[in-house]
């Protein structure tokens, strides 16, 4: 990741992703409030209404969704955050987006689960974020920030994606990086690429332009199977153009560790102790879950034969990482779910025993 | 250079502003710091503690189980964390509040008991100023960051209607890194 | 010389609907068109239709409309409203959208006062899924799923949708109508032109609760299925304005 410049101040993740919603031109914000992202509507509410734009805490995050749906057919840039629970109410609302093919981000702030779990850090919702997470045949892109500068240009960045391939975005956190505070800069450092929406967006059919109609149902004889071949279309762009890792102390190491988001923070710890006891050892960070390096995680096993996948759950990720691996190389995997957060001392002696 | 710092009480004690004002310090002095606060299962009174980390290079993990210096504000907060400090490591501790007896370690922590709630009474007229005092306090004992530098941004961060209460927390500051000078003296 | 007395709204598609025979929705289709045509706002009116058999209101209303999940009407609408207000937006939603699945949202909607018109088209039975119980669905009715009749004990009694959401602080406009004969089809016709001038005249929630006749899954003859609305279902759903912010004192059912 290239150094920024710029005016840094001491943020806090929450905050940093919301003005990054900000200067990404957002003009919608439906929410309604779970630990631990409250500051993102707590802060949108005065800040949205400051540039112009509508702020609402919605009746339920079932609703919420659907109001973000409302306003993305207006063309809208249009947002909501939530934590895991309410992410997993939201999912009939992503899929409909997904199949509507309207753009729209999506924030989880991931807290423990199953169930109602409990607020620590968890990366419990992998599955859900990369696989989709609702019904139907769709994938949203998925950005995982593991900074609070990430989170600020990660949400920023959102919103062109979303509106470059007219699809929910999600940016996924955990609860460590949504409340901690760390030195950001809340400014781009690229302009934002909004295109012309005036091709599909409702505006009220103007100037006899004949009607339009966004929708997912398509009951004719093989329109919907057509439906999902235009979807599938889209997403192998994304697989082809939007992969995104962060790759360091890779060139000389033994073996590396593959980790995400917090996970990532507690691996650079483990790798400074680790390199400062003569064992060299590299990262690989992936910085979309979906799409997935799997190509970039291939080159990494041709070179670097021993590799720890490290995450705040039981193993997600690691299936795809054993899936690009293959038989290339060692991988193994150290994870604890729900709030059990690793150690640098675990992983440190995981490393020892690869 | 490394540091990590746990700051712990009761809620209301000013525990997170305490971290924070560290944490904003450090990167005004240039340093590398991350800020972790923990809260209860609701953001309800209890117990309060954040995570501090100054560091001169870049910070991975913003956790840490083992911190080399603790600012404990109330008894079940020295309770809980006192086990976890590194050998080697800080502790002040407020006495106004916290009883002696219930200190376990050793020699290999350095504790220096300063009756911060008293101290804030006395110089500042408000308890409310008890964090300022083991504040300037920890930093007579290690000054990671500079005392002027916290006293820039009490008077940055706050707005002129806030004078009097800023330099009653500069005051409280002050008496803290006092308190500790003459004990190590 | 001939006089014209009767044309097509120009709003409403030149094509024969899906629905059944005696089937309200091709009468509701037509009074809203009548109401866009009237005030000219084709050009800038938003329809949402939730699943339904009105979900495919698209294929004869000739404005832009959105599909929405079933029971977030409201909210999709909701979503439409804020970020461009200059839309006249209303949603389409039986008794099932609206008053069972969709019901916190239509509660919420109306509490908030949401500038949109909501045209709520109460059959006492689910259409297109088949004839299953309604939240509206009558005593003693039977139904696909309540074979011996909707029980009080059971199942609860009907909601009275109308009656439940007239109080509501951001409520302008409620009015209860049926289409069972061609003098209620012109109270109901008003009624829809009433609530859509209340959002030209930047007013708060406006809803009209329609009775029609789901005459295949009531399992009757056309006519049989008006006279039952006009009789079962007017007993237990009375007709009549519910309140009206934009008229003196109150409204005529109250």
């Amino acid at each position: 990741m290239a150094e920024r410049t710029g005016n840094k101040q001491l943020v806090k993740g929450n905050v940093a992703l919301a003005e990054g919603a900000v200067q990404a031109g957002c003009k919608c914000y439906f929410g309604y409030p779970i630990t631990p992202q409250n500051a993102v509507p707590e802060y949108l509410s005065w800040r949205l209404p400051e540039v112009g734009g509508t702020f609402l805490q919605a009746e339920s995050e079932v609703a919420s969704i659907n109001m973000v749906l409302g306003a993305a057919l207006t063309g809208a840039r249009v947002m909501t955050s939530s934590s895991s629970p309410g992410i997993s109410l939201m999912q009939e609302g992503i899929s409909f987006l997904a199949g509507d093919q309207l753009p729209a981000v999506i924030v989880n702030m991931q807290r423990c689960g199953p169930g109602l779990g409990g607020i620590q850090p968890t990366q419990g919702d992998y599955f859900q974020a990369t696989r989709g997470g609702g019904h139907g045949d769709y994938r949203t892109l998925v950005l995982a920030p593991a900074n609070v500068q990430e989170l600020f240009d990660f949400t920023y960045l959102a919103f062109d994606l979303a509106d470059k391939y007219r699809n929910p975005i999600l940016v996924l956190g955990d609860a460590i990086l949504g409340q901690m505070k760390e030195p950001a800069i809340l400014e781009p450092d690229h302009p934002r690429e909004e295109p012309d929406k005036s091709g599909w967006t409702l505006t009220g059919a103007k100037d006899g332009r004949p009607l339009r109609n966004i929708r997912s149902m398509f009951l004719g004889e093989g329109v919907q199977e057509q439906l999902n071949y235009t979807l599938r279309e889209k997403y192998d762009r994304m697989e082809r153009d939007e992969v995104r890792y962060d790759q360091r102390w890779c060139d000389d190491a033994d073996c590396a560790i593959i980790a995400f988001g917090t996970a990532a923070r507690i691996a650079i710890s483990a790798i400074h102790e680790a390199r400062d006891e003569g064992i060299r050892v590299g990262l690989f960070r992936p910085q979309t879950l979906y799409p997935f390096p799997f190509d970039a995680i291939r080159s990494l096993s041709e070179r670097v034969k021993r590799l720890l996948v490290l995450e705040l759950n039981t193993g997600q990720m690691v299936e795809d990482v054993r899936a690009a691996v293959g038989d290339r190389a060692a991988v193994g995997f150290h994870g604890r779910p729900a709030g059990g957060l690793p150690s640098v001392t675990e992983v440190l002696a995981k490393i020892e025993e690869l | 250079m490394q540091c990590e710092i746990i700051t712990a009480g009761f809620g209301g004690q000013g525990i997170l502003f305490t971290g924070d004002l560290i944490a904003q310090a450090g990167l005004r002095e240039g340093k590398h710091v991350t800020f972790l606060p923990t809260y209860g299962v609701a953001m309800r009174g209890g117990t309060a503690n954040c995570l501090v980390k100054v560091s001169d290079e870049e910070i991975g993990s913003p956790l840490f189980n083992r911190p080399n210096a603790g600012i404990i504000m109330n008894e079940p907060s020295l309770v809980k964390f006192q086990s976890g400090v590194a050998q080697g490591g800080v502790i002040i501790a407020n006495s106004t509040l916290i009883d002696h007896s219930i200190y376990e370690r050793g020699d290999d922590v350095r504790i220096f008991w300063v009756p911060a709630t008293q101290t804030a009474r006395d110089v500042a007229g408000t308890e409310r100023s008890a964090n300022m005092v083991a504040l300037g306090a920890f930093l007579a004992v290690e000054p990671i960051v500079e005392v002027a530098t916290i006293e820039d941004i009490l008077r940055d961060v706050s707005g002129e209607h806030k004078r009097a209460l800023i330099e009653k927390n500069i005051a409280a500051l002050e008496a803290g890194r006092d308190l500790v000078a003459a004990q190590a003296a | 010389m001939t006089t014209k007395v009767y044309e097509r709204p120009a709003s409403l598609i030149d094509k024969t609907t899906h629905y059944c025979g005696g089937c309200g929705h091709g009468t509701a289709h037509k009074l809203v068109a009548e109401a866009i045509d009237h005030f000219g706002i084709r050009d800038r009116t938003v329809g949402v239709a939730p699943a339904g058999c009105s979900v495919l209101m698209y294929e004869y209303l000739d404005v832009d409309t959105a599909e929405s999940a079933h029971g977030r009407a409201l909210a999709v609408a909701t979503g439409l409203k804020r970020a461009n207000p200059d839309l006249i937006v209303f949603t389409y939603q039986g008794d099932g959208d609206l008053a069972s699945i969709g019901l916190c949202e239509t509660i919420h909607a109306a509490n908030r006062g949401e500038k949109v018109v909501v045209i709520f088209i109460n059959n006492a039975v689910y259409g297109m899924t088949g004839g299953q119980m309604a939240p509206t669905t009558l005593i003693g009715q039977r139904t696909t799923t309540t074979p011996a009749g909707r029980s009080v004990v059971n199942e609860g009694g009907p909601l009275n949708m109308a009656e439940m959401i007239a109080p509501l602080n951001g409520v302008t406009y409620c009015e209860r109508v049926a289409l069972f004969d061609a003098k209620h089809v012109r109270k109901a016709r008003k009624a829809i032109f009433k609530a859509f001038e209340i959002q030209l005249n930047g007013g708060g929630f406006a809803i009209v609760e329609i009775l029609s006749a789901c005459v295949t899954n009531l399992k009757m003859t056309p006519l049989a299925a008006q006279e039952w609305v006009a009789d079962a279902m007017v007993k237990q759903f009375p007709l009549g304005v519910f309140k009206d912010e934009t008229a003196q004192g109150d409204g005529d059912a109250v």
